[in-house]
Order: C-alpha cells, then sequence, then structure tokens
C-alpha cells in the first residue's frame, strides 16, 4: 500500500502531460481531451510523485502523505 | 555537399525527380552567426552564466533588460523586447521566474489581447498572446496531437523517416557537419510535415516564418484539401476541429483561426529544437566520455536531454507584461513595465540545485524552467524530446566511432537570447 494519496484537478488540468514524464506509472491522459488522471497509485516513488505535482504548470495535483 | 531527400513516406504534390533541399539556403536560414540571427544576439560566444550569477545574487529582480543587466555590450530583441517607452525589469531567480509563470492574471502574455478571427495573422496574434478561459479553450484543441502518447504518432508518420533519410545522405562520407545538415533539418520537416508541406516548401515555410501572409498563402491549398479529405496529420486534425464558446456555442475552426494556430506552431517547431539538439551533441563531442557512456547505455538519454534542458536551454529568456503594480522579491514592480525572466539563470539557481554550473547527466531530475511554465508552457516540448531521443539515437546506432573532426574548429556555444551550437564538425568509421 502507497502511504500517500493523489488528486487531480481535472477542471485546471491543461493536458501538458509533464507529470507523467516524471512519474509515468502513476498518471495517464485521456486521449481525446488530454486530460489527467491517476492510473494507479505506489508505482512510482514518492519522490517522483511529488516532482510531477510540483512540475505541473497548473498546479492541478495534490500529493498527501497518510 | 547537397541534402538529396527522398522522402518516401512523405505525401508530395509535385512528384519531381528534384527533391533536393538547396543546402546554402539551409545555410543561412539555420545559421546563428550569420546575418539572420543578429537580433537576437546570435554572434555572442561568451558565456553569459557569470554575469546572471551575480544578478540572481544581487536580486533577484532588478530594473533594466537581461542584455542590458548582463552586460552585452550590443542591443537584442527576441520575446518582450524592444517595447520601446515602457520601463522593463528582469527575474533571475527559480523562485521569482516560477511565481510569475504561476500568476497569469498578474503577469499576461501580451499587452493586449489577441483577435485571431478578426486581427491580421501574425505569430504575435495567436494563442501565444491569450489570457485564460480563451486559451485554455484554443489550447486545448491542440493539446491532445501534442500529449506524450502522442509521441509515437510522430516518430511514425514525420520524425523517423526524416532523421534516416537525412543520414542517408552523408553515411557515405565519412565526415558531415551535423548542426545545419541534420540538426537543422529534422524539425523543419517534421513540422512542415505534420502541415502537410512538401519537402520542396519546407524552406520556403521556415524562410517566411515572420511573413505570416506567405505561410497563409502556401497553406490555403493544403487546408482546403484537408477540409474535404481529411488526412493522418495535423492540419486535418485542425481542419476538423471544433471550439465551444464561451455562450456554449460549437463551430469548426475558421480559415482565419487555423491560420493562426498555423503561424505560431510553424514558427515554434522548425528553430528551437534545432538548436536544443545543436547544444546537446556540442556537449556530447566535446565530452568523449560522457559520448561512450551514452553510446553504450541509451538509457542515459533521457536524463542528457533533462540535463541539456536544464543547463543550456536555448530559449533563457522570456517576457511577461504586468497588469497591476506588484511588489516581489523585495522590488516594486509598476503596471504596464514589462517583465523579463532569465530561465537561464533560473534553471542554475543554487537555491534549488547543488553545483548548478557543472553538467551532470547523474543528477535527480527536478522540474526546470526550461521550457517555460504555466498555463503557455510549451506545447510542443514532448515532440522535441522524441526528435532529440530520435536523432541521438539513430547518429549513435548509424555513425560508429562518431569523433569531433580535428581539422575543423571545435563547436563553441554562441548566441545570447538564441542559444545553439556552432558548426559542428564530425568524422564516424
Amino acid at each position: 500500500m502507497a502511504d500517500y494519496s493523489i488528486e487531480v484537478d481535472q477542471q485546471i488540468c491543461l493536458g501538458s502531460g509533464l507529470c507523467t514524464t516524471y512519474a509515468p506509472n502513476t498518471f495517464d491522459q485521456d486521449e481525446n481531451t488530454a486530460k489527467v488522471f491517476v492510473k494507479s497509485v505506489g508505482e512510482d516513488s514518492l519522490e517522483d510523485v511529488q516532482a510531477a505535482a510540483e512540475a505541473c504548470p497548473m498546479a492541478a495535483i495534490k500529493v498527501t502523505i497518510n | 555537399m547537397a541534402i538529396a531527400m527522398v522522402m518516401e513516406g512523405r505525401q508530395t504534390s509535385s512528384m519531381s525527380d528534384n527533391r533536393i533541399l538547396n543546402i546554402e539556403k539551409v545555410r543561412e536560414l539555420f545559421d546563428l552567426e550569420g546575418s539572420y540571427l543578429e537580433s537576437s544576439g546570435g554572434a555572442y560566444r561568451d558565456d553569459p552564466n557569470p554575469a546572471w550569477n551575480h544578478l540572481r545574487e544581487t536580486g533577484p529582480v532588478h530594473r533594466g533588460t537581461v542584455h542590458e543587466l548582463g552586460k552585452l555590450g550590443r542591443d537584442a530583441t527576441f520575446h518582450g523586447l524592444p517595447e520601446e517607452g515602457k520601463e522593463h525589469y528582469s527575474v533571475f531567480s527559480f523562485e521569482a521566474c516560477d511565481f510569475i509563470y504561476r500568476n497569469p492574471e498578474i503577469f499576461a502574455s501580451a499587452a493586449e489581447a489577441p483577435d485571431i478571427r478578426g486581427g491580421e495573422t501574425s505569430v504575435f496574434n495567436t494563442m501565444l498572446t491569450m489570457g485564460g478561459a480563451e486559451h485554455r479553450r484554443y489550447r486545448a484543441l491542440v493539446q491532445p496531437s501534442f500529449m506524450p502518447a502522442k509521441a509515437e504518432w510522430w516518430l511514425r508518420n514525420w520524425i523517423t523517416s526524416t532523421i534516416d533519410e537525412l543520414i542517408d545522405c552523408f553515411i557515405n562520407d565519412g565526415k558531415a557537419e551535423l548542426n545545419t545538415d541534420f540538426c537543422a533539418a529534422v524539425p523543419v520537416l517534421t513540422i512542415t510535415g505534420s502541415f502537410g508541406f512538401t519537402v520542396e516548401q519546407a524552406l520556403e515555410v521556415r524562410n517566411a516564418v515572420s511573413n505570416a501572409m506567405r505561410i497563409v498563402e502556401l497553406l490555403q491549398p493544403i487546408l482546403a484539401d484537408r477540409r474535404v479529405n481529411p488526412q493522418d496529420d495535423l492540419i486535418s486534425v485542425l481542419a476538423h476541429s471544433e471550439i465551444t464558446d464561451e455562450d456554449g456555442t460549437t463551430q469548426v475552426l475558421s480559415d482565419a483561426e487555423i491560420y493562426s494556430f498555423s503561424v505560431l506552431l510553424l514558427a515554434a517547431g522548425s528553430g528551437t529544437t534545432w538548436k536544443q539538439m545543436g547544444l546537446i551533441l556540442n556537449i556530447l563531442l566535446n565530452n568523449p566520455e560522457l559520448l561512450a557512456r551514452v553510446r553504450d547505455d541509451r538509457s542515459l538519454i533521457k536524463p542528457l536531454i533533462d540535463e541539456a534542458v536544464r543547463w543550456v536551454p536555448t530559449d533563457p529568456m522570456f517576457s511577461r507584461w504586468v497588469t497591476q503594480d506588484v511588489e516581489m522579491f523585495g522590488t516594486t514592480v509598476p503596471a504596464g513595465a514589462v517583465i523579463h525572466l532569465c530561465l537561464g539563470s533560473a534553471n542554475r539557481d543554487p537555491a534549488r540545485w547543488d553545483n548548478p554550473d557543472t553538467f551532470d547527466i547523474d543528477r535527480k531530475a527536478k522540474p526546470t524552467l526550461a521550457f517555460g511554465g504555466g498555463p503557455h508552457v510549451c506545447l510542443g516540448m514532448h515532440v522535441a524530446r522524441a526528435e532529440l531521443t530520435g536523432g541521438l539515437n539513430a547518429l549513435l546506432d548509424r555513425l560508429p566511432n562518431l569523433r569531433l573532426n580535428p581539422e575543423k574548429p571545435a563547436p563553441e556555444i554562441i548566441g545570447y537570447y538564441e542559444r545553439g551550437s556552432s558548426a559542428l564538425h564530425v568524422l564516424f568509421d
């Protein structure tokens, strides 16, 4: 079990895909809208998931450590 | 040596036998040292970073432009310049640049909002200069074509064949000049191909980057064709995109709107990746041990690209227009000013990276500002990465014992607001 949870605000997500370059096993994008969704939690290190959140140009990703 | 381009994979409208890019023209268009790019400081060949480091330490916000403060010693123009009659400020730390990108209401992308339905077609009358909800609506139309999962589509349709056929042109010579004959050609042929232009038209399009009406003229018959005969390319995506306005009405993009997208994407897509690929090859060729390491372990190409765009981003400065008085990092910046973000300096901020001036592909990747940030973050960054990765892999695969030609000058990093490599003369077995 991952010791963190992730929320993506799709209202503000731009679809830049930057998060997927830092945590490719965690984030994916809808092929029609490019909006990001969480496909799996725990497949990337917390450090990489935090880098993905920090990289988001819209600050649409929130990582909460449980 | 001429680049003989036999682009089997591309639909060409004029199937003459003479499908050859004029190499002299390529060199003129893509010569950083030549007159074409003199306005952005192309002949500059020093290292701007010591001056930028000092400005970061003594700022991070200063009054003036980056090239004045950095003591370039001559005038230069780029995004947000010259903007005569306005006050100019520049910022040099990562935190300050990031703050500006993330607050687009205070720091707008233009002095005035564009009018792409009615205004004159130009690179500055595009989504580049839009703000807020309007920008989101337009960007959302093209974002799916540029997401990482689409890299394979770009590679299959345009990038891989371009790369292979360019290398075919010189592989039997044992030597080449990669900066122009390879790095410059890959992105321009990729982006023009995605708009349905023939190889013959590619350089004409590049030449017309500052003459939007010429691009429109060239694009008009292609767009008309794709309206009725959509193909598997970007211009067809645009031709059949629908935009939903604020009032909820949905309509197909007009020709004017598509031309606006086109001039922006063609301009942005044909120059930056060229220079960044040249910079990466410059770094590798000047560091044979690093080149050998990357050749033997291709998983290092990703960290190599990450570190190169951090260490020397090809476009190290972009600008924003200040919409209200703002107190930031100890300085009050007034409404009406133009503020310049020195991304080259932000990417070497010691508050964020240890030994930031050292080029080190083993450092843990951290988000940089190489592709900008905020809602206008580079649309084409994943296509650029696909071009860089594909290009580097192909060169390392097909040119054994790739090395600098000792009889030619060693390549230098040159340019001020557009940084790139001087000629990359190489030998191979």
